[in-house]
Order: structure tokens, then C-alpha cells, then sequence
């Protein structure tokens, strides 16, 4: 039994410098490639943006079900961004409420005829509406039978766009004015990008005015508060520091421009992934690799987007457990990618990375628990030693956040006062606490319910908005 | 090292301690504190030290950064309250100042403006020039340049390397003329975005052989934001009447085919009447970007006259530009070819190149329009039909707009 126990604390050690390790190589990375862009997005760049006819077309496609109390404020919140050459198309997924009428009536839209082609597949479509008010030129609406997943939606957006890239959003995200133009400046630097990933943040807290957030502080609850740090830590370090070596493990589902054409040709998002944003990303490089099509996935360090995250206990168990089975779901999914050449950073690279340190984490931690708990019961516990690893690990988390605040406080900020910096400090010493034994806990549900085959529901997010000023 | 170990493992509270001792002791109290425990102990000891060691350090800069930024947010607030007026009016005089009327506009003494430094002022300058978008006066900001020290920090930065980006973004924007041997510099910088700046700063900074790098630039792998930036600069140029590059030459010259067709299609803004008259020669150009390119200048500018060489090359020319005579066709307007944008849709290989000669042939006059029903009456797919319907509702939706523009404006006024 001994034996046993010896190996399995050496294993936990080296996984723990080796993942240390890895952090500390993205955190410089990250680094590097942040440099980049915080010297160029200046004035000049936005400006010859925002001026010129000529850019690059995005569609900004959002689905939306049941929203019929938000719609109104989303949509008019999506049409204000500032880029000279985009429309905005709104998937109605089959809502069973007035979401559609809504629309209908806020927007002065009327039902146009269109030569719909099913690129990709999806639930039927069924009719088209767009607006007879100049204002809302840019307003497309797609209403669509219901297919259950985000996927599906989106999937039919993708049917009708008309651009050369877009933008995979929420309807209920508020976007800055500036996002498009901050992420298609990559794409205008370097036509081989398929992808580009926006920082996200947490809306719970900030103020919005006219569709836009005019006050932007850290969520006062402390799941949202946690989940912003968590966002920061994973946008700023992690996707930044994967950019550098292009080997991005993600694209967000809730923020994300892609180019329309490797999307549809990777055959558009999966309706039945439950991480249907990461396994999109996986396809479109799987597919440039196997095409030998050039190739880059790139992260911006400004933030893009702002999301409502989950507001108490039991929306953040249906998220994470979700997430849990969509990590489990997408890793069996892709083992084909492991390891092989063909697939470059991506099978060399990234897959190895989210196999050992993101799929196997949380077993590792979970068993890890237990084997502390028997040696606590049998005393088999040296505390001197506990001590210290404990407090390696948590100094050098706290140590990642901190990197993180500065990084994000010198990317221009996603607050408004600088005090919120010391909130979201505060939170950084209280998480590995209260929060990640949770995400833990919640991923190894998700492992389970996957495994056990149990139905999956996707629920409600109990939304309470951003204020409104 | 071991001396000094033993030492403290041995100290006794009687010992005293003096100056640097007092350091070392402490230092040695907390560096080998697991000296005696086993390898990985003293690792996750050693991440310990370390983590606490950046996590202070970290606090320390994180503080002096805010502090930094707060004092220049301040200074900008300052400087803005006093002078943003006084600028815009300096900026919006078409005719040029002399010091002593900038001295009476901004009501101080040329020695007051050393209150605030060139970065402040640059700010401001800047943003001045983004709201008064292309009417400034250029002999006026090289002087209110020149008096506020922003050409000076310019060139300092330039010269010590620091915040070169902004300060070529400067030079570029406003533009503020520096001298050349600055830019020379980073003309062939590493960073291609920094190397790109630099040469577009030297030409319009070089008054003497302004274009020496263009045809380089324009061999260069295409990146589009390249292009717009060029646009705008020989916007710029233009605009202020100085040496314009030879874009008929360079079309020919380069052999980047997207770069040739960037070329091509300046000459429509900014080129020669010499050069808009000979544009026709690039119809049967080796590259088809170029023809593309070419038959889009006519549209633009409104070339009747090569209408019937377009027709006539019609059937000789791949899809893409034939898409393209198409749409040169329907925004020529000249109304003679109805009867030909009609054959197009019939003979039209392609459900893509069908679709757009239907679209042509609808907005193209009343003719065309007549033509159009005439054919939505004959047999055809259920797609074909639907692409009617579309056109056809798409062209009714911007009537409708135009009529609730036109309700809204009344309303607003």
C-alpha cells in the first residue's frame, strides 16, 4: 500500500511542476504576444479602420430562444458597433414566446423572400426579415424550426451570411463598440487567420447605457466575481501564450470571429457536442491541416464582449457539468488527433496539453483529495510537508492572478476605477478555497453523467441583467 | 556557506547581531528553513520564496503603473481644459499663423507651453485631428508642432527608441514632418508594421525621392490593412498637392498580382488623366485581378466609352470578370444594354453568374426591369424562381427604406 501511495505522490509532484512549468512558459509567451498588440491598437489603426469602405465584411450571428423580455436591448446593443461593413443576423431558434413579434414590431421588419441554400446542416428554415427602416439596414432576422443546441442555430445563420467572416456571439452578450474592428485588424496583418478570439468578461456588476457598457466594475457576487478572475486567467495567460506558438486549444462560444469559408467547409458546428465551440475550432484546423491550407487561430488581449455568468450555485453546476461532459465527450471525439503529425500544433501540441492538463486535472485533483483524506484519518500526514506544497501551489495560482490583474491593467483595463483591481486581488486570495474545489467537484460530475450515459439538459440561465443606467 | 549554516543552527540567544548580520541572519532563517527535508520539499519551498518574491514585486509595479498613469491622466485633463479650444482654432485657420498670433489664440507666452511635455500636447493634437477628420491646416500644426515640443519628443523617441510606434503613428496621422534621417532608421526595421510606418512617414516626409520603397513595399506578401493605410496616405498626398507615385508604371511593374490591382484602382481616386484614359489596356492583362481591377475603374469612372469593348470581351473573359462587366455594365447605366445583360442571364454557364445578370438586369433601367418580369413569367426551377422573388423584394425593402428615410427626416425637421 505504501508502494502504492509513494508512486502515486511522486506522479502528483511532477504533474504539478510539469503543469507549473507549462504556466510559467505561457505566462512569457503571453507575454511576448500581448506586446504586439497593445503597442499597435492605437488611434491610427482604429481610425483608418472605422474610415475606410473597403474592410472586410463580418456577420455577427447570434440565436436566440425565448427572449423575449431582452431581445429589444440585445439586438440594438449588437447593431451599435462602430466598424464601417457589417449586418447582424438573428437566428429566432423556434421560440415559444413573442421573441419573434417582438422583433418584428421594435424593428419594423417585414418577411423577404430568399433563395435559402442548406450549406451545412440544420433544423429547417423557414422564413427571412429584414428591416424597412434605414436605422436597422444592417438587421437580418432567420426564424427557423427549433433544434435544441446552439450548434443548430448558429449553423443556419452560417446558411444565410453573406460575409467573409463572423462572429459566433450570444444575443444576450453586450459587445464594445470597437470589437470588430479590434479583431479583424489581425486578419487585415495576415490573410491566413481563420480565427480570432476576444477576451470575455462578466457583465454582473457593470453598468449599461444605450446597449453599451458605460461603468465597468467586477461582479459584487462572488461565483460571477471567481468566474471573471478564472475568465482573465484563461483569456490573458492561457489563449495569449497558445497564440504565440499557434497552437490555440479554444475559440469561445460566447465571443469568437470566424472566417465564413473554412467554417462551412469544416463542416459548421456539431449539434450534438456539448463543447460545441472547441470542438469547431479542433475541425477547422484538423481541416487546414488536412487540405494544407496556411493556418493561424489568434487571441487579442482588449476585451470584446461581456457575459452574464451564472449567479448562484445551481446555474454554475448545470454550466460546469455541462462543460465536464463536453470536455469528456470532445476528447473521446478526437483521439485520432493525438499525437499525429498531420495535425501539427494542434496533434503535437495542443490535444496532448487539454488531455493531461485539462481533461485529467480534475481526476487527478479528485483522487488526489481522497488519498489526503485516508492519510489524514490513518496519520499518515507529514504537515511540515503538507505545508509547504500547499503553499507552493496556492502562491504560484495567486501569482498567476496577480500577472493576470497587471496584464489586463495595462491591455487599457476592463474596469472603469482602479479599485476594482483590488476586488478582483481579494478574489484571487480566496478562490482556490471556495471556487475551484467546486469546478472540480462539477467536472467530474459532467465525466460521470457522460459515462453514464444520463440525458442532458441544457436549463435556463437565470438572467438578471446588466444595470441599467 | 556551511559556516554560516552552522552558525545559525547553533545560535543561542545570547548572540548578537550587528548591521548586515542582522540581514544574512534572516535571509538564512527563511532560505534554509527545509535545508534538512527532501528535494521535492525544498522545491515547492524554493516556488514558495519565488511566488511570494513576485507577488510583492508584482504589487510594487502594479502601484507605480497606477500612480504613473493617474499623473498623466491628470496633466491631460489640465492641458486639455486649457488648450483644446485655442488648438482647434489654430488647426481649423486655413491661412498660415505666426507665433505671435498662436501666442495671442492660446493666450500665454511660447516659454508656457514647456508646462506640460511633448506626449501631452501629442495626445491632444491627435485628438483634435480625429474629430476635425481631413481639414486641418498643415503649415499650422507643423508650427504648433514645433512650439509645443511634440516634434521634438518625436524625434527624441525616434532616436532613443522608445514609444516607436505612437510616435510614427503620429508622424503619419497629424502628419508632422520630421527629418528623414529619424525615419531612415526604421525603414527597414524587423517589425514589418513598424517598417511599413516608417516608410509611409518618409513619403510624405521626402520631398525629393518620396517613392523610393513603394514598388518594394508593394512586392511585399499583400496584407490588406497595407493597402488601405497606402490609400489613405495617397489620400493625403493628393489632397495636398504633392508628388503623386506613377500608378499606371507600377501596375505594370510589380508583379504581385493583388498589389498590381490595388494600383490599378487608385488610379480611379487619385491617378493622372493620362493614366484614366489608358486604364483599357489592362482588359486583357496577363493577371485577372488586373482585369477585375481595370473594369471596375470604368465603372467608377463613369467611362462610357469602353462600354462596347467590355461587351464585346465579354465571352472572352473567365467568370470573375465577367461578374465584373456585369456590374460595370449595370452602374454605366448608359441604357443601351438591356438586351445583352438579358442574354447574359440565358447563356449565363453558372447559377452564380445567372444570378448576378438577373440582379443586373433589374436594377439595370425600366427596360431592364421589363425584361425581368417578362422572364419571370417563363418556366424555370424552384431556386431560379426564388432568386426572382428576391431581387425583386430586395429592390421593393430599399424603396421602402428611401420612403421611411425621407418620413423620418420630415419628422425631424
Amino acid at each position: 500500500m505504501q508502494y502504492i501511495i509513494d508512486f502515486y505522490g511522486y506522479t502528483i509532484f511532477f504533474y504539478s511542476m510539469l503543469l507549473m512549468l507549462s504556466y510559467v512558459a505561457l505566462l512569457i509567451m503571453s507575454y511576448l504576444y500581448s506586446g504586439r498588440y497593445m503597442k499597435w491598437m492605437g488611434e491610427y489603426i482604429n481610425d483608418s479602420i472605422k474610415r475606410t469602405s473597403n474592410v472586410p465584411g463580418v456577420s455577427i450571428v447570434a440565436p436566440a430562444y425565448n427572449e423575449e423580455k431582452t431581445i429589444v436591448d440585445n439586438v440594438t446593443s449588437l447593431l451599435k458597433q462602430d466598424y464601417p461593413n457589417f449586418e447582424v443576423v438573428i437566428v429566432n431558434d423556434g421560440s415559444k414566446d413573442k421573441t419573434l413579434e417582438i422583433l418584428i414590431e421594435q424593428f419594423e421588419l417585414e418577411e423577404v423572400p430568399y433563395a435559402y441554400t442548406g450549406r451545412i446542416q440544420c433544423k429547417p428554415f423557414k422564413r427571412m426579415f429584414k428591416s424597412i427602416n434605414p436605422l436597422y439596414k444592417r438587421l437580418v432576422v432567420v426564424d427557423k424550426v427549433n433544434g435544441g443546441t446552439k450548434a443548430d442555430a448558429v449553423n443556419a445563420g452560417l446558411n444565410v451570411v453573406s460575409n467573409p467572416y463572423f462572429i459566433n456571439t450570444d444575443v444576450d452578450c453586450i459587445l464594445s463598440r470597437e470589437a470588430i474592428t479590434q479583431c479583424i485588424f489581425p486578419i487585415l496583418q495576415d490573410d491566413s487567420i481563420i480565427a480570432v478570439s476576444g477576451t470575455m468578461s462578466m457583465s454582473n456588476g457593470s453598468t449599461v447605457e444605450d446597449g453599451v457598457i458605460v461603468n465597468s466594475r467586477p461582479p459584487r457576487r462572488l461565483i460571477p466575481l471567481f468566474q471573471d478572475l478564472e475568465y482573465k486567467r484563461s483569456f490573458l495567460v492561457g489563449k495569449m501564450g497558445w497564440a504565440y506558438i499557434n497552437a490555440m486549444n479554444n475559440v469561445s462560444g460566447g465571443y469568437g470571429l470566424f472566417s465564413t469559408n473554412v467554417c462551412i467547409e469544416a463542416g459548421g458546428y456539431d449539434s450534438d457536442s456539448f463543447a460545441e465551440d472547441m470542438d469547431m475550432i479542433f475541425r477547422m484546423i484538423a481541416y487546414c491541416c488536412e487540405v494544407k491550407r496556411e493556418y493561424r487561430v489568434v487571441q487579442i488581449p482588449f476585451t470584446c464582449c461581456w457575459t452574464e455568468g451564472p449567479g448562484n450555485l445551481k446555474v454554475l453546476n448545470r454550466q460546469r457539468t455541462r462543460w465536464g461532459r463536453g470536455l469528456f465527450q470532445h476528447v473521446s471525439k478526437h483521439m485520432r488527433l493525438l499525437l499525429n503529425p498531420t495535425y501539427k500544433m494542434l496533434g503535437m501540441v495542443t490535444f496532448p496539453y487539454v488531455f493531461l492538463f485539462e481533461f485529467l486535472a480534475p481526476i487527478i485533483e479528485g483522487t488526489g483529495s481522497i488519498v489526503l483524506l485516508y492519510l489524514i484519518f490513518t496519520g499518515g500526514v507529514n504537515w511540515n510537508t503538507f505545508w509547504v506544497m500547499f503553499g507552493a501551489i496556492y502562491l504560484f495560482t495567486l501569482m498567476i492572478s496577480s500577472f493576470v490583474i497587471l496584464y489586463d491593467y495595462l491591455a487599457g483595463g476592463s474596469y472603469t476605477k482602479n479599485s476594482s483591481y483590488f476586488r478582483l486581488f481579494l478574489a484571487a486570495l480566496l478562490e482556490p478555497f471556495l471556487y475551484h474545489p467546486l469546478i472540480v467537484f462539477f467536472s467530474i460530475k459532467g465525466y460521470y453523467n457522460y459515462l453514464t450515459g444520463k440525458r442532458a439538459v441544457w436549463g435556463e440561465m437565470t438572467r438578471t441583467g446588466a444595470q441599467k443606467k | 556557506m556551511k559556516t554560516i549554516l552552522v552558525y545559525i543552527l547553533n545560535a543561542t540567544p545570547e548572540v548578537n547581531f550587528y548591521g548586515w548580520d542582522v540581514v544574512k541572519f534572516w535571509c538564512r532563517q527563511v532560505l534554509d528553513r527545509f535545508f534538512t527535508y527532501s528535494w521535492q520539499v525544498r522545491t515547492a519551498y524554493a516556488i514558495v520564496v519565488l511566488c511570494v518574491i513576485s507577488v510583492l514585486s508584482l504589487s510594487f509595479i502594479f502601484s507605480g503603473y497606477i500612480r504613473k498613469r493617474r499623473k498623466k491622466d491628470d496633466a491631460y485633463k489640465k492641458c486639455k481644459d486649457r488648450y483644446i479650444g485655442p488648438f482647434r482654432t489654430i488647426l481649423k485657420t486655413d491661412y498660415h499663423l505666426p507665433t505671435s498670433s498662436i501666442e495671442k489664440i492660446c493666450d500665454c507666452h511660447i516659454e508656457d507651453f514647456a508646462e506640460f511635455e511633448g506626449g501631452i500636447y501629442a495626445k491632444l493634437l491627435c485628438e483634435i485631428r480625429n474629430e476635425l477628420s481631413d481639414v486641418i491646416s498643415l503649415p499650422n500644426i507643423q508650427l504648433l508642432a514645433e512650439l509645443t515640443g511634440v516634434r521634438s519628443w518625436i524625434e527624441n523617441n525616434l532616436h532613443k527608441k522608445n514609444d516607436i510606434e505612437i510616435s510614427l503613428e503620429l508622424v503619419v496621422t497629424m502628419p508632422i514632418m520630421i527629418s528623414e534621417g529619424q525615419l531612415a532608421n526604421y525603414a527597414n526595421y524587423y517589425d514589418p508594421l513598424t517598417k511599413n510606418l516608417a516608410r509611409q512617414a518618409l513619403y510624405i516626409c521626402n520631398d525629393n525621392e518620396p517613392f523610393r520603397y513603394l514598388e518594394e513595399d508593394l512586392e511585399e506578401i499583400p496584407r490588406q490593412y497595407r493597402y488601405m493605410s497606402l490609400h489613405r496616405m495617397f489620400g493625403w498626398l493628393y489632397h495636398n498637392q504633392k508628388q503623386m507615385p506613377s500608378f499606371m508604371v507600377l501596375a505594370e511593374k510589380v508583379n504581385n498580382e493583388k498589389s498590381a490591382s490595388f494600383m490599378i484602382e487608385e488610379i480611379a481616386y487619385w491617378g493622372r488623366e493620362s493614366e484614366k484614359q489608358s486604364v483599357n489596356k489592362f482588359f486583357y492583362s496577363n493577371k485577372i485581378a488586373c482585369r477585375v481591377a481595370a473594369i471596375k475603374v470604368v465603372a467608377m469612372l463613369g467611362k462610357t466609352i469602353w462600354e462596347d469593348a467590355l461587351v464585346e470581351s465579354y465571352q472572352k473573359q473567365p467568370e470573375e470578370v465577367q461578374m465584373q462587366i456585369l456590374e460595370t455594365i449595370t452602374a454605366l447605366k448608359s441604357g443601351k444594354q438591356a438586351g445583352f445583360l438579358e442574354k447574359c442571364y440565358i447563356s449565363a454557364p453558372s447559377k452564380t453568374l445567372a444570378e448576378q445578370a438577373l440582379r443586373c438586369l433589374f436594377n439595370y433601367n425600366a427596360e431592364g426591369k421589363e425584361k425581368f418580369e417578362k422572364l419571370s413569367q417563363t418556366p424555370m426551377s424552384e431556386r431560379d424562381r426564388n432568386i426572382l422573388e428576391q431581387i425583386r423584394s430586395l429592390a421593393n425593402l430599399e424603396e421602402k427604406r428611401k420612403q421611411r428615410e425621407k418620413e423620418l427626416s420630415c419628422s425631424i425637421s
